[in-house]
């Protein structure tokens, strides 16, 4: 049903940019035909229409051209406007159709300006590269890590063991007491603690991810919906498509994100809670799915920028409630790991 | 107070064993010095960002602290070795001395038979070679 999305999958924010930028001419459009059957309804039902409509109708004998720029058609005389390319009324002042256009220009620029603040206040809440390069460090240190426990285990590790098996005394005991009871111990927290750090940045990255994917989605989806509504006529069905576009894009981030959080699992499972990443994707699955608010369908066109502007701010939301969850789960870890001696967690250190 | 021990086996724990655990989380702790180059960036305006930078400095803080305890660690075990071989040469030293002239009384205080004072080289002054000097 899904397509995995992982950090590599979020376009260059320039495309954001790009996309809202490219929404405007047809904007422009339909702010036009809008303003031009507000003012004049009574030929609407030709303002409306999609050029191949128009084509159909004059090859049709629906609309019949009479000479010098005059059309006919339903018993309204109209003219082709190059300016506002739909029908105005025969007798309306050329400067009328510029008049239209900028009305037109400025509603239409108006709302391009509101929907890229509201996308950028979704982008400037996340930061990709760094998601992924601190994904990436991390996956360094739980490496090295594994390394140190790999190497070291059944070497020095364990001559440390032996050690005070045969050293008995004050020395001993003390020794014993911060460093050699505490070394094997200290790495197993140290992963622990390492898991949580990297459960929560890997919870963030795939928050992240999906509310930067999604709000591309949308935006491919709205080109979508533009391209068929310049085609026919002004249709709810394309609008549903839109909708429908909407929500299979909605699908969970599932690449580095479990990778990473193998890891973790892997820790949580020798002996404490299984928790940490694993948890916190599963969570955010359900939340994905069961948090899409579908806006209701608009009537017309022009309300695709209304939908525009309103979808990245819930895109956020859910975005802001992931990360509300994984401070919640970061708190609790924090305290945990606070109350730790510092020597169980760095061998042979006193408090 | 009684003790047993291996005098090579303490110093190779501490002049090998030490130093090499050491050599790897200073690996470790480079890796994760490395994590906040970028790490700035996430969680947006968030509040669980903080939490989370506040995680990480304890981690940060268990890495160096490894490396610096463990090196610390190592040094005291060679010292402990160097005192308890002192302790043995003395012991020799002073047989032979009461053998070789009965009538001359050693200075007891002249002997470093308490645990503390050959656990001063290092100078860390939370490392758990001052609490054995405690």
């Amino acid at each position: 049903m899904s397509e995995d999305y992982t950090l590599d999958d979020v376009p260059p924010r320039y495309k954001y940019t790009d996309m809202i930028d490219g929404l405007e001419p047809a904007f422009v459009e339909a702010y036009s035909r809008k303003e031009g059957a507000d003012r004049y309804p009574d030929i609407a039902f030709l303002i409306n229409k999609s050029q191949e409509q128009i084509d159909s109708l004059l090859g049709g004998g629906e609309i019949e051209y009479y000479g010098d720029g005059l059309y006919k058609s339903l018993g309204q005389e109209v003219r082709w406007s190059e300016i506002t390319n739909f029908f105005l009324p025969y007798d309306a002042d050329t400067s009328v159709d510029s008049e239209i256009m900028s009305i037109a220009e400025e509603q239409a620029s108006s709302d391009i300006t509101s929907i890229h603040e509201e996308f950028l206040a979704l982008l400037d809440e996340c930061d990709v590269i760094a998601s992924k390069s601190t994904l990436s460090r991390l996956t360094h240190v739980a490496d090295s890590l594994t390394e140190l426990i790999e190497k070291h285990e059944n070497n020095e590790f364990a001559q440390v063991e032996e050690l005070f098996e045969t050293w008995k005394g004050d020395d001993a005991d003390s020794c014993f007491e911060t460093f050699g009871s505490r070394l094997r111990g200290a790495t197993g927290l140290q992963r622990r603690m390492l898991a949580d750090l990297i459960s929560a940045a890997s919870a963030e990255a795939s928050a992240q991810a999906m509310a930067l994917c999604t709000a591309y989605n949308t935006l491919v989806g709205a080109y979508e919906v533009l391209a068929e509504l310049q085609n026919s006529a002004v249709s709810k069905d394309a609008f549903a498509r839109l909708v429908g576009t909407f929500l299979v894009n909605r699908v969970p981030y599932l690449g580095d994100a479990v990778a990473l959080a193998d890891f973790t699992i892997e820790v949580h499972s020798d002996g404490a809670t299984q928790g940490g990443a694993s948890g916190m994707i599963s969570r955010l699955i359900s939340k994905i799915l069961k948090t899409v608010t579908i806006p209701p369908p608009p009537d017309i066109d022009t309300q695709i920028g209304e939908w525009l502007r309103c979808a990245p701010a819930g895109y956020l939301a859910t975005l802001e409630d992931e990360r509300a969850s994984i401070a919640s789960e970061l708190g609790t870890a924090l305290s945990d790991w606070s109350a730790q001696d510092l020597c169980s967690i760095a061998p042979g250190a006193k408090d | 107070m009684s003790r047993e021990y291996d005098i090579d086996e303490i110093r190779e724990i501490g002049s090998t064993a030490c130093p090499a655990i050491a050599e790897s989380y200073e690996d470790v702790a480079a890796r994760v010095s490395h994590v906040s180059i970028d790490s700035d960036g996430l969680f947006g305006n968030h509040s669980a960002g903080e939490t989370w930078h506040e995680l990480y400095k304890l981690i940060k803080t268990a890495m160096d602290e490894s490396v610096i305890s463990i090196d610390a660690m190592g040094q005291t075990l060679v010292a402990i070795a160097d005192g308890y071989q002192a302790d043995e040469d003395q012991t020799v030293v002073d047989l032979d001395e009461v053998m070789s002239d009965s009538e001359t009384h050693y200075n007891d205080t002249e002997r470093p038979e308490t645990e503390g004072e050959y656990l001063n080289p290092i100078d860390e002054s939370n490392r758990y070679a001052d609490q054995l000097t405690e």
